[in-house]
């Protein structure tokens, strides 16, 4: 058989398989309203697993109010710590400043 | 297209525009998803047809619009959403075929089996004498079995690329933009996959004669 019939053939089944594509697609099988609803139940079944979309930025901006106040009194509360601390530090630096101050004219005698 | 009011397309059953629809599934009114299912299964069961084999149409069709229902937060409204519906429906046939590829059921049927009815299509094909005839033939079921026998020997994505460009006559662009690939590689693949194609229309003719 020639090269040239060959190809030949071959352009006529590529054509057949466009024609039986256009077919196909053509004769697509009608999606019943049985199916219809069984896709809505798969659906409905997945919206009530997840948070639907509108409350998933809820949910974000709920958690993000209540991280905030969390932090804000954690924060608050190590400076109140500190501050504290600050203090009596320096309640017992001056106490002992006074304490040597005390013994040492004691020792002397005079100041 | 359903019916329109002005410019505004309507959704059928609540009356409402097909946007405000959109907006308030995402807003969780998810019965409302109902009327973009009805309005749209005819156009996605016809791309799916288009892809896979006819008893496989429904699970598909049936995953495209659960997959549409979850990505409706991402539609932007910027492109018509049944364009955007073709997308996920070609994407979702693409996935059909990777997993069967992945699994190694190349053909959807018995080899040798597939092998003497190709042979014998091949037979009637050659031997038809009239027009007439011809396009009966094209009619029978045969023919596409044998064109996803000839498209079950390439790879996913050439099957992807040979069904959008050769056999539906998408430019490669609008190809690119249904597979979400880049037109460079869907032009490259185009040209290619049509040699390879022919190659395996030569066996097949080569195994009838």
């Amino acid at each position: 058989m020639s090269r040239l019939r060959r190809e030949e053939e071959i352009d006529l089944l590529e054509q057949t398989l466009i024609q039986a594509h256009k077919v196909k697609v053509q004769e697509a099988p009608h999606l019943s309203r049985e199916w219809a609803d069984e896709v809505m139940r798969d659906i409905r079944r997945q919206a009530n697993r997840e948070p639907s979309f509108s409350e998933v930025p809820y949910v974000i901006w709920r958690a993000a109010a209540v991280i905030a106040i969390v932090s804000t009194l954690f924060v608050g509360s190590v400076l109140t710590w500190t501050a504290g601390q600050r203090d009596a530090d320096f309640s017992a630096l001056l106490t002992m400043a006074t304490a040597d101050s005390a013994f040492s004219t004691l020792l002397v005698g005079e100041p | 297209m359903g019916p329109v009011v002005g410019c505004r397309v309507v959704a059928s059953g609540s009356g409402l525009p097909e946007e405000e629809v959109i907006r308030r599934v995402v807003a969780g009114e998810v019965d409302l998803f109902e009327e973009l299912l009805l309005r749209y299964r005819e156009h996605v069961g016809r791309i799916v047809a288009g892809h896979v084999p006819r008893e496989m149409v429904e699970d598909v069709a049936h995953d495209v619009f659960v997959r549409a229902y979850t990505s409706l937060p991402t539609y932007s409204f910027r492109t018509p959403f049944s364009h955007w519906l073709s997308t996920i429906a070609v994407r979702s046939c693409y996935d059909v075929w990777r997993s069967v590829s992945a699994r190694k059921e190349v053909s959807l049927s018995g080899p040798s089996e597939a092998v003497e009815e190709q042979q014998e299509w091949t037979e009637h094909l050659l031997a038809a004498e009239s027009r007439d005839r011809f396009d009966t033939m094209v009619r029978q079921r045969d023919a596409t079995n044998l064109l996803q026998r000839a498209l079950a020997q390439l790879s996913p994505e050439n099957r992807m690329v040979v069904d959008l460009v050769h056999l539906e006559g998408h430019s490669v662009r609008e190809a690119a933009e249904l597979l979400g690939w880049t037109v460079v590689n869907v032009k490259v693949r185009a040209h290619r996959v049509r040699h390879q194609l022919r190659k395996i229309l030569d066996t097949l003719l080569k195994d009838s004669t």
